[in-house]
């Protein structure tokens, strides 16, 4: 038992930071984010003999915390049409006001990446906040490598235009596109 | 080069791994350590109701027969002292067939996508939920046994048609009041058997498999066992004895719950192994749990072509002909079941529409080994049958089909010929009846009841009831 434990925390340490951030995309608020990942941990660890024979246990959490935070995200929509709440509603809600909760940094940016289209998003968080190589983004989101470079590059296009940065596409973009079309 | 939106981003990695407040790993361990006694308490809360709502009508009722002296309940309206082990409502993969409660989906032999039916208790808390065989008395079946900590799961092996038991433990996770009993078991030869766990009711894919090659003394195991799009093996023939199954080739997109496609492959029967079948059949697969041969020895595997449920069947693998099954009518096929007897084939398509989860969406046939097939039963509103329990048998003296019905305490069962008329007939077994690859298997709480028969004939289909359990 105790060999389990050191084990989960080990898997906690080092996934928790990159699962939080993956995390942040879909819920847009930091507190919250960390909330859906510590629920996802405290599920995993009624399962963790079986976690310990995953091939890839991280991404296994993953899941749960996105399962989790659709869930959330749901029972809120429903308390809020209960409530007659409207849904854009820039008060409530888990859309609106994504990237502007506690502390995020550079918010204009999280608020542009909260604002793509969500297989945009996926790939740009998991790409750029999260660290992971596109070859690991491709299998996390089952797509092959060429699409997650031109979600990425697409993705890339519209953050320009929203943050009104230079609309000349970057070396990356041209670079993404280029292989994108070249298959990946 | 990087340009600004590079630096942006990189800088907002860095600020939100600067913010982010993780809790040390031990008060997290914590939590999690005091959650699952809670929920232990909690069952243990449940239970003592559970029982202190048998016990004190109970003694209530016999008081009052002291008194007045009536009528004693019938042994079938007794209550039963429900077990903490519940059984989990999973997606596509668990086997557990034992009677009464809501019900993952689950296919058998040749099937795919079928709504197995509940599990529940039995009288002694043990719970036979999964048997299977492949050589005439020969049976494997798993029994739950609830504890203290949650419950075991022992291997029962009979090697005289249940004259006598042996008892083997098995590496199965124990099993607690929140997961259900969600193992499934493929016996792969005389000696050879697999057990398969799934690694979260929340996935699609990805199990924990064990095999033994001495009758279940002991095991070797398989990590990560289907996952999607990691099996690197594969086979362009199936091997004698092996079955098919079918695994997820990627996760979904965004939605990594769900799975994109599933793909056929090969249990090797020598070592429990999968392997991807190289030349797959040109159909969309619909997901199935075990696919045995059938009794004309070739596989038979479902799926769709353009939306329209369809059949595909093979000697070895090298090579697949593809038929269309029809139906009319909404729904959506979630698997078809065929059977074969003589130059007949039968092909039952079960699917969900609004009202039912097991639906009978339609019954096509063969009558020349496979090569054509034609519609021969389409049901109707308010006609029965409607519904459709595990699988068909093929009644050699009609010819015709036997299926059973999938609702709730239902014991119907309808033989349907070869000119479309449908009659009502009796139940072949309780329970839901699946093929085996050598016979029909069904489990009754804690009776197996098994038949080494391929099809029925007017004496019925040699069904005969096994008591692991005494």
């Amino acid at each position: 038992m105790a060999t389990d434990d050191e084990w989960f925390a080990q898997l906690y340490d080092a996934s928790y930071p990159r699962l939080v951030v993956i995390a942040l995309a879909f819920t847009g608020d930091l507190s919250e984010a960390e909330d859906v990942v510590q629920e996802a941990f405290l599920r995993a660890y009624a399962r963790r003999g079986r976690l310990a024979t995953v091939h890839n246990p991280e991404a296994w959490i993953c899941t749960v915390a996105m399962n989790v935070a659709r869930r959330r995200h749901r029972r809120r929509a429903m308390a809020d049409r209960l409530l007659l709440r409207r849904a854009q509603d820039p008060s409530n809600g888990a859309g609106e006001g994504r990237g502007r909760g506690r502390d995020t940094p550079d918010p204009d940016l999280m608020a542009a990446i909260s604002a793509l289209p969500e297989a945009q998003r996926t790939v740009v968080v998991l790409h750029y906040l999260a660290d992971l190589p596109v070859a690991e983004v491709a299998v996390r989101t089952g797509v092959p490598e060429g699409t997650v470079k031109s979600r990425l590059a697409r993705a890339r296009e519209a953050l320009h235009h929203e943050l009104d940065a230079d609309r000349s596409p970057g070396v990356a973009d041209a670079n993404l596109l280029q292989e994108a079309d070249d298959g990946g | 080069m990087a340009d600004d939106l590079d630096r942006r981003l990189a800088r907002l990695r860095g600020g939100l791994r600067d913010r982010i407040e993780r809790p040390p790993a031990g008060l997290v361990l914590s939590r999690a350590r005091r959650r699952v006694t809670n929920h232990r308490a909690q069952i243990a809360v449940v239970a003592v109701v559970a029982l202190l709502a048998i016990t004190v009508p109970l003694a209530t009722m016999l008081a009052g027969r002291h008194r007045t002296a009536p009528a004693a309940p019938s042994a079938s309206s007794m209550p039963v002292a429900p077990t903490t082990v519940t059984v989990t409502e999973r997606p596509s993969t668990s086997s557990a067939i034992a009677e009464s409660s809501p019900a993952p989906s689950s296919t058998s032999s040749g099937t795919a996508g079928q709504s197995a039916p509940p599990s529940g208790t039995i009288p002694n808390g043990r719970l036979v939920y999964a048997a299977d065989f492949r050589a005439p008395g020969h049976v494997y079946v798993l029994v739950g046994t609830p504890g203290a900590d949650g419950a075991v799961t022992m291997l029962y092996a009979t090697d005289d048609a249940g004259k006598t038991w042996a008892q083997h433990a098995t590496p199965l996770p124990v099993v607690t009041g929140d997961d259900g009993y969600s193992a499934d078991l493929v016996v792969l030869g005389r000696d050879r058997l697999l057990l398969r766990q799934p690694l979260s009711s929340d996935l699609p894919w990805g199990f924990s498999t064990w095999f033994s090659a001495d009758g279940g003394t002991t095991w070797s195991s398989d990590q990560g066992w289907g996952e999607a799009g990691t099996n690197a093996r594969t086979a362009s023939t199936i091997p004698a004895g092996a079955v098919l199954t079918t695994t997820c080739t990627v996760a979904q997109g965004e939605h990594p719950d769900r799975c994109a496609g599933w793909q056929f492959e090969v249990v090797d029967p020598t070592d429990g192994r999968l392997s991807v079948l190289t030349t797959q059949p040109d159909l969309e697969p619909l997901q199935a749990q075990w696919i045995e041969p059938a009794a004309d020895g070739r596989w038979w595997v479902a799926g769709t072509v353009d939306g329209v449920p369809a059949v595909a069947v093979t000697a070895d693998g090298t090579s697949w002909a593809v038929h269309q099954v029809p139906v009319e009518g909404t729904g959506t096929p979630t698997g078809v079941s065929v059977v074969t007897v003589g130059s007949y084939a039968w092909a039952v398509v079960r699917g969900v529409t609004d009202t039912e989860k097991n639906a009978l969406l339609g019954i096509s046939v063969s009558r020349d080994n496979g090569a054509t097939w034609s519609g021969l039963l389409r049901p109707t509103p308010g006609t029965a049958p409607r519904t459709v329990s595990g699988d068909p048998i093929p009644d050699r003296t009609g010819p015709g089909v036997i299926i059973s019905t999938a609702a709730p305490n239902d014991d119907m069962a309808y033989l349907v010929r070869d000119d479309g008329s449908t009659v009502a007939a009796a139940r072949p077994a309780p329970g839901w009846i699946q093929w085996t690859g050598a016979g029909f298997v069904s489990i009754d709480d804690a009776t197996v009841w098994v038949s080494d028969q391929a099809s029925a004939s007017g004496s019925g289909a040699g069904f005969r009831a096994l008591s692991p359990l005494g």
